[in-house]
């Protein structure tokens, strides 16, 4: 399914995306996860627990010896001779000396009582301020002065420095949580690989659509050249790819584009060829068949005329009409039986490498000859007159491969044809534009007129053998032209002229 | 140890992970590289830059707008020997039908607007002619040129074609629509 849905090299990209976004990632996940494990190795060492724990025994055994000390204490003042005896007498002034006379033995004292077996204090001595519960903790000891049961009892009330509990305590936290954290590095360890995990997925979500959208710009085009060069392969020349982006893509697009133009303009060129081949062989036969009749009907008409000796003036005139029909029709004939085996014979170009723009310039300067040539028809006695003729020439050159003699017959007859249009416009008068153009692989000799112009719909059929839209053309020059510049290897084109209105006629011959 | 055999059915969920992802992605819709997918379809509404021709049509026009007529897009290059050569056949066909509702507009698929006017009177085209930087040939799925749509009066694609339309099966496709009133 998914195969038939994407190409292959998107396929193909999205995995390499992937997996260029993925490799670094399990990378870093295992050398992560050996790093976590590495640390709690030697974090959660089962010697450093018990490192831990035997500090918070030390002080656990450092508070037992100060409470320990302190009931020692207390069992000495409680063993004092004098204060038994006067506990056992009650007589609480001997008490209370005796309890003055240990008091100032025992530094860490607060308080030292005397109580009877009912509650009741009988003497009491203290150091003279209050325990201050922030900076000491307390603690009460308590001893029988005396073996009897009624006996009274000393209370002793010593104070430590709070500090020392308080490290107890928080060493005893520390290494709570430390055996917390040790018991749950499992869990984070989860976390960890949990957390890659979702890396791992959104990394999947995100780099395979972006490959896949990557890869369609590419694929699209690829597959767009693909089909049509399936249509090429089939023989339609008909399409051209659409040149889009900047890369190799669309240099392979104009490069197939190029390619399909040459092949069409080779086949287009050859098919003329054949046709014009054709067209050849038939005027030849045309002419041959023409002429030879031609000679016999003049002959005879002019025999008969001159035999004739009768009387009748009307049939005298009437020979005359008729010699004189006959005559000028055959030279008529005559003339297109030239034409035709001109055109029969015209040799092939013969294109050799030149300056197409040094070329321009040479027919320059002959052309005031060659108007005289230019046989512009009935009427015009000036053959230039009233038509303004420009000369576009660039200095550089413009090499190409061109045979001179036969593109200046080329180059006359489009200037002819334009010189007439001009003409036979109700303005008789007008502008022809000889110009060079130039692409790195085309240039382009272009004549344009102000002159009326061609219709579109003759645009093609123009260069065809014997069509003509001139009352005397024999429809011949034009195809003559386009054979010319077809076996430069060349193309020429009837176009409308943008700038002067009229026609443009544009001679491409390749750059060599 | 025993934390990675913990760890590891996470990772034993990828693969399905993976397999959702392309069957998520093999159902996103697929470009087409030909045109003709888009016929008996609604046409894609689309906004065209007029740049030659335009008479009364607005610039920018959308397709939207055009509902009503038939309408013909026809896509191609001053560069694109075909699209010359069709061009007088698409001229004929538009002179032909425009009294009668027919909109047809040249969709340049050139690199600049400024090559479009000097054809247009080079070739004798009197059609209307549009600059398209990518986004009208995209929506159409044009794969090569020259490429033809007509969109009947409803807005659905009747043809969409590659390479050069002949002169009879266009006249008689716009002629149908036209009369189907």
């Amino acid at each position: 399914m998914i195969s038939s849905l994407t190409g292959r090299s998107e396929r193909r990209l999205a995995l390499v995306i992937f997996l260029s976004a993925l490799i670094p990632l399990a990378v870093s996940v295992s050398l992560g996860a050996s790093l976590f494990r590495q640390a709690s190795s030697i974090w959660f060492d089962p010697e450093v627990g018990e490192q831990l724990d035997r500090g918070v025994d030390v002080y656990k055994d450092y508070v037992r010896a100060v409470k320990d000390d302190m009931r020692h204490q207390a069992d000495v003042i409680a063993s004092d001779q004098a204060l038994r005896e006067a506990a056992r007498r009650g007589n609480s002034e001997l008490e209370l000396t005796a309890l003055e006379s240990s008091f100032s033995a025992y530094p860490n004292l607060v308080a030292l009582r005397v109580v009877s077996i009912n509650g009741r204090t009988l003497a009491s001595h203290d150091r003279g301020r209050r325990l201050d519960t922030n900076a000491e903790k307390s603690l009460e000891v308590r001893r029988p002065l005396g073996d009897a049961a009624s006996s009274p009892i000393l209370v002793a009330t010593f104070a430590v420095d709070r500090k020392r509990f308080d490290e107890l305590e928080s060493a005893g936290n520390i290494v709570a949580k430390y055996h917390q954290l040790e018991a749950s590095r499992n869990d984070l360890y989860q976390g960890f690989i949990r957390a890659f995990s979702v890396l791992i997925g959104l990394t999947l979500a995100l780099t395979l659509p972006l490959g896949f959208v990557l890869a369609r710009g590419v694929t699209r085009r690829v597959r767009r050249l693909a089909s049509a060069i399936e249509r090429v392969a089939a023989g339609d020349f008909s399409v051209r790819v659409p040149v889009t982006g900047s890369d190799e893509l669309t240099e392979l697009a104009s490069a197939f584009n190029r390619m399909v133009d040459e092949m069409a303009g080779a086949r287009a060129r050859i098919e003329y060829l054949q046709r014009m081949g054709a067209w050849q062989e038939m005027a030849q036969r045309l002419a041959h068949e023409i002429k030879n009749p031609l000679t016999p009907i003049q002959l005879a008409v002019q025999q008969c005329h001159r035999k004739y000796n009768g009387d009748s003036e009307q049939f005298r005139a009437l020979l005359d009409t008729t010699l004189e029909i006959v005559e000028e029709e055959v030279a008529t004939l005559r003339r297109l039986v030239g034409t035709f085996s001109d055109f029969a014979r015209m040799p092939h170009a013969e294109p050799q490498a030149a300056d197409v723009a040094e070329f321009l310039r040479e027919f320059r300067e002959q052309f005031s000859h060659i108007e005289e040539a230019l046989e512009l028809g009935d009427g015009i006695d000036d053959v230039s007159g009233g038509i303004d003729i420009e000369w576009r020439i660039p200095d550089e050159v413009v090499s190409a491969s061109i045979d001179r003699q036969m593109l200046r017959r080329v180059l006359v007859n489009l200037v002819r044809n334009a010189a007439q249009a001009i003409r036979s416009s109700p303005a008789k008068a007008g502008r022809i534009i000889i110009s060079i153009a130039q692409t790195p692989t085309t240039c382009f000799v272009v004549v344009e007129d102000s002159g009326p112009g061609i219709l579109e719909s003759d645009r093609i059929k123009l260069f065809d053998p014997y069509f003509t839209t001139k009352s005397d053309g024999t429809g011949l020059g034009l195809a003559i032209a386009k054979k010319i510049v077809i076996e430069h290897g060349g193309e020429v084109e009837a176009l409308g002229s943008s700038e002067l209105g009229g026609a443009k006629f544009v001679i491409a011959l390749p750059v060599t | 140890m025993s934390n990675n055999a913990k760890g590891r059915p996470t990772f034993d969920k990828l693969p399905l992970l993976i397999v959702a992802v392309l069957v998520v992605m093999a159902s996103l819709p697929r470009f087409c590289s030909v045109p003709s997918h888009l016929e008996g379809k609604l046409a894609p509404d689309v906004s065209i830059d007029i740049v030659a021709n335009g008479g009364d049509l607005a610039t920018p026009v959308a397709l939207q707008a055009l509902r009503g007529h038939v309408v013909v897009l026809a896509f191609w290059a001053t560069w694109c020997p075909p699209c010359n050569t069709e061009a007088p056949i698409l001229n004929r066909v538009w002179g032909r039908f425009r009294d009668r509702g027919l909109v047809m507009i040249g969709v340049s698929n050139d690199d600049s607007s400024d090559v479009i006017a000097p054809w247009a009177i080079d070739r004798g085209v009197t059609y209307p002619l549009a600059f398209d930087r990518g986004s009208v040939s995209r929506a159409y799925s044009v794969s090569a040129l020259p490429t033809v749509v007509v969109i009947s009066k409803e807005g659905n694609v009747l043809l969409a074609q590659t390479g050069m339309v002949s002169e009879r099966t266009l006249s008689q496709l716009v002629e149908k629509n036209l009369r189907d009133y």
